[in-house]
């Protein structure tokens, strides 16, 4: 990712994105933070927390998960968007910031 | 190519081709998708990107259901690499190469345990060509 940053976040599941049945893509330049595997994470953890309660379960016993908790931070510069209005892919997108 | 499962790929609802686009930035789009009774792969075609014959692609089949207080129950999917091909507007895909993960049938710390040596061979390839 360092070497090539261009990436791209689908959001495309309702379950998921909560944004009804419409589809965002966005692509964009990746700015990945390994400078603290350990703690560097521990800022957005209220907003992991908010999508996945649970996760203070494996928490309370981070030893046991050594592997789980070491979490490089990446954050998504977006370039353009696009969106398909009812997740109607069939059609064009509306495209943004190009 | 690994075994594809296509009972259990029939019980997913869409299908996100993913191919990197003429900028560089890989460009993802969900769409419908149906197995026809000789095991072809139909896939709807998006309008964008336009031209999808010859091209590899992966195709990500998932599934998440929200459960009532916070967080996602049933995780599966399937990432089957493969090759698109247009005929007479009719969009199949071939596949070649399947990864896979489905909670029911492996346990998530089960699942992160058996891929740990994968992860770590992933890592060590990483590693030796940043230091190049």
């Amino acid at each position: 990712m360092k070497q090539n940053p261009k990436v791209s976040l689908l959001f495309s599941n309702p379950e998921g994105s909560k944004v009804g049945k419409h589809a965002v893509l966005v692509q964009g330049i990746a700015h990945a933070d390994d400078s603290d595997l350990d703690h560097g994470w521990e800022k957005y953890l209220s907003y992991w927390r908010k999508k996945e309660p649970y996760i203070d379960a494996y928490l309370a016993e981070r030893e046991k998960f050594g592997w789980f908790w070491k979490r490089i931070v990446v954050q998504v510069e977006p370039k353009k968007i696009l969106a398909w209005k009812n997740g109607d892919t069939s059609k064009s997108p509306e495209v943004f910031g190009v | 190519m690994t075994s594809l499962d296509y009972h259990r790929l029939g019980n997913f609802r869409y299908a996100i081709i993913t191919l990197v686009g003429d900028d560089g930035f890989p460009f993802s789009v969900s769409t419908d998708f149906k197995i026809m009774p000789d095991k072809k792969i139909v896939l709807q075609k998006p309008a964008q990107p336009s031209k999808l014959d010859g091209k590899r692609v992966n195709v990500l089949f998932n599934h998440i259901t929200g459960l009532p207080g916070g967080g996602y129950g049933d995780r599966r999917y399937m990432l089957v690499w493969g090759t698109t091909h247009e005929h007479h507007g009719t969009l199949t895909f071939e596949p070649e190469k399947v990864s896979e993960w489905d909670e029911k049938i492996l346990p998530f710390d089960q699942y992160c345990a058996k891929t740990a040596p994968q992860g770590a061979k992933y890592l060590g390839k990483l590693q030796a060509s940043v230091e190049a």
